[in-house]
Parts: structure tokens; C-alpha cells; sequence
């Protein structure tokens, strides 16, 4: 068994290492505080290919493959949530739905502007009436000519506010539903008929912006259709499976970034005329983070070399998702004890990242679904099919 | 425009920690870095060749695995070559044979008419290898260059600004020269990341020549300078506090000062 990152895996670090640190991190107060993705930092990091980290050259990604791109989630989500929630959502659904079953031609015509950060992307499951039931999507395509027509809504879709593109799976025969009648579709934001709504206002991940989005007769070209007609829930389930490993990385940097900001705060603060790192209750907190982020780490990136060797993935991609998010909560939450009341000031970075870990538990399927998931995946290997 | 930059990879700060009492390094982590003065310089070189129509950029750095990595990072950012001289030995070599390889590896790399290397080493900091190589050359030398650009009014020279202290200080060279770059000043640019993944991918991306390709044999390798030990020195104590009611305070402090 060999635990090391390739040469090329190490140098992606250190220059996303470098990169967070003196570029991301003194802008992430600003952008949680204003509620506004930062523009600048995002056309740079275009330029430097990170909107493109996992996938072939060929496309205009890096070719970092599924390990590049959690090195790229652990270290964006350590200093910045929001922009890494920005980032997981355009790289780690969007764009891989079109990169795992788009046509070639639909690759070539959309991946390098995805890779380049031209364009920004989102993936819209979610409606009103259909989140864990993502089979009760209404959203409806109709054929008339060489076109589509989109009616319907999406809901909580982030980048809603800030994509050109948008993967979007909506119900192509309703006698089927969305299990064979369900087709994705790429739409461009600036077709008529679509429109986001104003930036929901959450709890966390303030600076990435989610909304509704609407779409009232809008046309789509035949071209647009990603994968096969009808196959479009499977795409999804498919992209949101790998999904769960990059944002299991991104939950393993929160986690990080946490058990760092208490290795200095417990060494710096003094009460009882001692450093706090003295006291065995502090101790104890920080050796069960540890512990924690370091299993974290062995199933994320042995799962996204399970990915990257094309073995099956899905249960520990579950895992990722579940323990990483789960992880990061109780690992912020510590740190904030630590911390004491400095820990809920909103002058310091504890408070922003408790706020912005806990969606962690919700989105791209719930703890919940991740559980059924794991589950449903353990019971065939003994050959029971559960359904939900 | 033919610039060589010479880069030296060093242990990571992180990675170590001076244990003082033991008058000891203690090593956690193989954890090597680019030497910051030589990454300003690379960032130096690099600018000054985009700027100038057919300029190139070559990389050199001589010692073991750390050096190649170094090169690779240079290959990523955008040096056009790499030669790496590959000896585990050279790592902690003193500047008189550190001299003598760059010497030879210029004449491998087909001349140039710049070497820029960092001003500052983060660990021995002798400074030695910039003006040595210099005088073996017979060139003309300007140490901590804050930006180097062709010189405006005259061809073929070029035109290095200094910090002094409240100001700048431009100077005009002749080529060929070295130039040692100030620590802080161009700020590196990021590698991009399909950069890195073709700089590994690319079997090419490095030229791997021992020394005695170079034409070196073991006298001309053998180090001028012995290492016999390390030795720290107490940490700084900074301050000191004065306790006592305010009459007090002034009367130690009006003494302390009379002193």
C-alpha cells in the first residue's frame, strides 16, 4: 500500500495551499459579510484552471482527476466555504453531469468556457415539491419541432443567481415520471423565459448565492439534451454519487481549518496562569478532532482513488458525505468551545464557520439519504433490494 | 534575452523545530521549499523574458530529489528548460563548489546573458554564490535588485532598481552580469493547475546530468568549508515590565535610564 500523493498531487497542493492562504483567506470575512461572491477572485482562479481541476486537458480541465479535485475542495473550503460551495456546485455537479454523459459535441461546446470559469455552472434537481424525493420533479420539457420547452421551478439551486449555464432535469413523459421520463437539459441563462430569483438568505455560505429558478416556456435546442432522452434521473444520481466524495474533502478542510484555529488559540490563551493546552478537558477535544479528521482523510482520498480506478464507489462515496459532514460539525463546534465567547463573536472567522458547516448535513442529499444509500448498497451485496 | 535562474530548494521551515537547550535541530517532517528570494527571482526572470521579444528562461538547481522538485515548479510557472544536477552531495554544498558547477552548467545550457538567483538563503544566508560566480565569469555583479527591465535608453544593457533606505536607486549593467534579487519584491505568480499536471506528465520537462557529466570530478567538488556544528543562541526576550504605583514606576524607569 502506498499512502503518498503523486509528485503532480503534492504541487497542485502547495500552489492551492499558497493560493488560499495569501489570496482567499483576507477576502473570505468580506464576502461572508456582504453576501456577494467576490468576481475578482473567481475570474483568477478561472485563469488558473481551478474551475476545471478533475477533468481531461482535452476539455481545458487540469486532468487532476478525482484526487486533484478534493486537494482543490479541502483547501478552498479551509479558508472559504462560500467560494468553495461556489466551486464544488459548478465543478462537482454542473459540469461533471455534461463530463460523465454528454455527447462529445456538447462537451466540446460548453467544458472549456466550464473549465476556463467563463461560464459558471449549476445543477438544478431541487423544486418546491421534490428535495430527498428528487423523483417527484414536475419541472416539464415539452417537444414542439427541433426544440424543448422548459415550464416549471427549481428551488435552493446554488449559483442560481450567477450561472450562464444551467444542467437542469425536468420530466419528459409524465407517464413514465422520472424514472425513464426524465430527461437533463443545458440551458443557457440568457434564453428567454428563464429567470433566477433574489439570493435566499441563509444561515451560512453567505457569499454563495442560492435561489429559485424559473422557467416559463423556455426554449431549448434537441443539441442540448445531455445523455439520452428519458436516462436524465440516472445522470443525476450518478453525478450527485461523486459528488459526495469532493465534498467530503471539503467537509475534511473545515474540519481542518478548526482543529488549526484551536492548535493556536489553546497555546496562545492563558487561564489558571497557564496556557489552556495545559488543561486535559481542552486535550481531549483536540485528540478526538484529530482522530476524527484523520479517518476522515483515509476514506476520502482512498474513495477518490477508488473513483480515479474506475472501481465502484458509491457506498464509501455515501460514507465521504456522511462522515465528513458530521465530522466538520462536531469538529467546529468543539473548536468554538475551545474558543469560549470569542468562539460566537462575529468579528472572528469560529462563528462563520460553524454557521457555514452545518448545511454540510442537508445538501447534495441529506444525512438521511446518505444513510439509505449505504444501507441500500450494504443489502445488496447480500442480494436484498430495498426501495425508499 | 538567455536568463538562468539558479534555485535552491531548503528545508521548510514547518518542518523543524530549534530545540535550544539540546542545541539541536529536531526534524519532523521531509518537507522541502523553494528558497523565497530564488522564487522572486524565477518571478523576475520570467517577466523580464515576456517582456523582451525572444527571451527564455532556464532553471538550474543542483542536489537531490528536493532540487528536482524545485524544477518542476519552475517548469510549471513557465521556465522554457530545467537542468537539474543530480547529486545527493551537492545539497548542502558551500559556495565555492556550488561556483563551479554553475559555471559548467551554463556552458551545458549553451551561455546566457543573465543569471538571477535570490538575494537571501532562508538557512546559511553566506550570500557567497552570486558574487563568486560573478568574478569567475568576469562579470559584473548587483546584489538585492528590487526589478530588473532592459535599460530605456541603451541597447543590450540592463537596468536594475535598488531599495535603499527612503528611496530607489537605479543602476545601469552591460551584459552578461548576475543579478541577485531582493526577497519580497516581484511576487511570484501561481502555477496554474493544468500547468503543473503537464510539467510531471512531461518526461522531458527536466534535463538530469550528474557532475561528472559536467565535467567535475571529486576535487573540484571537494567543500572549502568544514562544518563542525551548530550552535543557537537564546531566544530574544523582549521588554521588560515595571510594577509599583506611578511615583514608583518613574523613579525605576528615570534610573534605568540614567544607566
Amino acid at each position: 500500500m502506498d499512502f503518498t500523493f503523486s509528485p503532480q498531487h503534492a504541487a497542485l497542493r502547495r500552489m492551492l495551499r499558497d493560493f488560499c492562504q495569501q489570496e482567499l483567506r483576507p477576502r473570505a470575512a468580506q464576502v461572508d459579510h456582504t453576501g456577494q461572491p467576490d468576481r475578482e477572485i473567481l475570474r483568477w482562479m478561472g485563469e488558473l484552471g481551478l474551475f476545471g481541476v478533475p477533468f481531461s486537458q482535452e476539455y481545458g480541465g487540469a486532468g487532476a482527476g478525482e484526487i486533484g479535485y478534493c486537494i482543490l475542495m479541502e483547501e478552498l473550503n479551509r479558508v472559504c466555504p462560500s467560494t468553495a460551495a461556489i466551486i464544488g456546485a459548478h465543478i462537482g455537479i454542473a459540469a461533471m453531469s455534461l463530463y460523465l454523459d454528454g455527447s462529445p459535441a456538447l462537451k466540446r461546446k460548453y467544458l472549456p468556457d466550464l473549465c476556463a470559469g467563463r461560464a459558471i455552472g449549476a445543477f438544478g434537481l431541487t423544486e418546491p415539491n421534490a428535495g430527498s424525493d428528487a423523483a417527484a420533479i414536475q419541472l416539464r420539457a415539452t417537444l414542439e419541432g427541433d426544440a424543448y420547452f422548459l415550464d416549471g421551478q427549481k428551488m435552493w439551486i446554488t449559483n442560481g443567481p450567477i450561472a450562464d449555464l444551467v444542467m437542469v432535469l425536468a420530466v419528459t413523459d409524465p407517464a413514465l415520471g422520472a424514472h425513464g421520463g426524465a430527461t437533463v437539459f443545458v440551458v443557457e441563462t440568457n434564453t428567454a423565459g428563464f429567470s433566477a430569483g433574489k439570493p435566499e438568505k441563509k444561515m451560512g455560505l453567505h457569499g454563495s448565492p442560492t435561489s429559485v429558478l424559473n422557467f416559463d416556456d423556455v426554449r431549448v435546442p434537441k443539441e442540448n439534451v445531455l445523455g439520452q432522452v428519458g436516462l436524465g434521473f440516472v445522470t443525476f444520481m450518478k453525478t450527485l454519487d461523486i459528488g459526495r466524495v469532493s465534498l467530503g474533502a471539503a467537509t475534511l478542510g473545515g474540519a481542518e481549518a478548526a482543529l488549526q484555529a484551536s492548535l493556536r488559540w489553546v497555546k496562545a490563551r492563558s487561564q489558571f496562569g497557564r496556557p489552556i493546552a495545559n488543561m486535559q478537558s481542552i486535550q481531549f477535544m483536540l485528540a478526538d478532532m484529530a482522530t476524527e479528521i484523520e479517518a476522515l482523510r483515509s476514506l476520502v482520498y482512498r474513495t477518490a482513488w477508488l473513483v480515479d480506478t474506475d472501481r465502484p464507489f458509491v457506498k464509501e462515496a455515501g460514507m465521504c458525505k456522511l462522515l465528513g459532514s458530521e465530522t466538520a460539525s462536531r469538529c467546529i463546534d468543539r473548536a468554538l468551545q475551545i474558543h469560549g465567547a470569542l468562539g460566537v463573536s462575529r468579528e472572528f472567522h469560529i462563528e462563520r464557520g460553524w454557521r457555514d458547516a452545518r448545511i454540510g448535513e442537508i445538501f447534495e442529499g441529506t444525512n438521511e439519504i446518505q444513510r439509505i444509500v449505504i444501507a441500500s448498497e450494504l443489502l445488496q451485496e447480500i442480494g436484498v433490494r430495498i426501495r425508499p | 534575452m538567455n536568463i538562468v535562474v539558479l534555485l535552491r530548494a531548503l528545508r521548510d521551515p514547518a518542518s523543524f523545530s530549534v530545540n535550544r537547550r539540546a542545541q539541536k535541530i529536531f526534524v519532523h517532517r521531509d518537507l522541502h521549499r523553494l528558497n523565497p528570494a530564488d522564487h522572486n527571482a524565477l518571478e523576475a526572470a520570467l517577466a523580464l523574458a515576456g517582456a523582451s521579444a525572444g527571451g527564455s528562461v532556464a532553471a538550474l538547481a543542483c542536489g537531490g530529489e528536493p532540487a528536482g522538485e524545485a524544477l518542476y515548479q519552475a517548469r510549471a510557472m513557465g521556465a522554457g528548460r530545467a537542468l537539474w544536477v543530480k547529486d545527493e552531495a551537492l545539497q548542502p554544498a558551500d559556495g565555492a563548489v556550488v561556483t563551479r558547477v554553475v559555471q559548467q552548467a551554463l556552458a551545458r545550457l549553451g551561455g546566457a546573458d543573465l543569471v538571477l538567483l535570490g538575494a537571501d538563503v532562508l538557512d546559511a544566508d553566506l550570500a557567497q554564490v552570486g558574487p563568486r560566480l560573478a568574478a569567475a565569469q568576469g562579470w559584473p555583479f548587483v546584489e538585492a535588485g528590487y526589478r530588473v527591465r532592459a535599460a530605456p535608453a541603451s541597447q543590450g544593457r540592463l537596468q536594475v532598481v535598488l531599495a535603499k533606505p527612503g528611496g530607489y536607486q537605479a543602476v545601469e549593467i552591460g551584459l552578461p552580469a548576475v543579478v541577485s534579487i531582493a526577497v519580497d519584491s516581484n511576487k511570484p505568480r501561481y502555477p496554474s493547475a493544468p500547468s503543473i499536471m503537464r510539467a510531471y506528465a512531461d518526461l522531458q520537462a527536466l534535463d538530469v546530468v550528474s557532475p561528472a557529466e559536467l565535467g567535475l570530478d571529486q576535487a573540484a567538488l571537494a567543500a572549502r568549508v568544514d562544518r563542525l556544528g551548530e550552535s543557537f543562541p537564546p531566544e530574544r526576550t523582549f521588554g521588560e515590565r515595571l510594577e509599583g504605583t506611578l511615583g514608583d514606576v518613574v523613579a525605576q524607569l528615570a534610573a534605568r535610564l540614567q544607566r
